[in-house]
């Protein structure tokens, strides 16, 4: 029960991260590509350090958390498109 | 009876362990958070591929054996550090005056007034003011 927790919680973490990335549309086949790598990278570590078992809650907190962030930013980037500084 | 004795002591024990990990854990995620939010550039691959490491590398794993509760702890105090930090940030940022949500996505704060510098971060202080 604990390690599945821990690897959500690593899941949310790592999840939350890679939406930080901005993505540039030159780049993209190339990013999605390095990014998918790293993340299946952690989900397997997860799945070495937790075992099997781990690998489901990593990626789906993973998931939960990159989308729940990029709509924030999504959201944010929509508010302050044109605001100036106060 | 010794055995009867002995065995709150481990319990005791592992309780500690585990929270001693979560804690480490916390510190580890807090201090995750804190290196994502100086960073002076946009975020790189490289960048997040090395946090990946901090997170789960080598002397996490010296430290608290695969497939075990203390590792599950770790996991569980990571994040709970990594978003403290930014919920307190973002009551922060809410809080400050003439600041924005829009800080989350490039920085953005408010002009400086007079007699004010940017210090990247640090305190604020005119040279003049300090020289008489």
């Amino acid at each position: 029960m604990i390690v599945s927790l821990g690897a959500i919680g690593f899941g949310l973490v790592w999840g939350w991260l890679l939406g930080l990335y901005d993505v540039r549309p030159d780049k993209l086949p190339a990013t999605i590509v390095s990014l998918s790598g790293a993340s299946v990278l952690g989900a397997g570590a997860t799945a070495w350090l937790g075992g099997l078992s781990a690998a489901a809650p990593f990626s789906v907190a993973a998931l939960v958390a990159l989308f729940v962030h990029s709509q924030w930013r999504s959201e944010l980037r929509k508010r302050y498109r044109n605001s100036t500084n106060p | 009876m010794l055995q009867g004795s002995a065995q709150p002591a481990m319990e005791a024990a592992k309780t500690i362990q585990l929270v001693g990990a979560g804690a480490f854990g916390a510190v580890v995620g807090w201090y995750v958070y804190y290196i994502n939010r100086w960073r002076k550039d946009d975020v790189q691959l490289s960048d997040i591929v090395t946090l990946l490491g901090a997170i789960g590398g080598a002397a996490v794993l010296a430290l608290f054996p695969a497939k075990s509760d203390l590792f599950g702890a770790y996991g569980v105090g990571l994040a709970a550090g990594f978003f403290a930090y930014f919920f307190i940030l973002v009551v922060l940022v809410n809080k400050a005056p003439g600041f924005t949500s829009a800080w989350f996505l490039d920085g953005r704060a408010p002009k400086l007034k007079d007699g004010e510098i940017n210090t990247a971060g640090h305190a604020m202080a005119q040279p003049d003011e300090t020289e008489s």
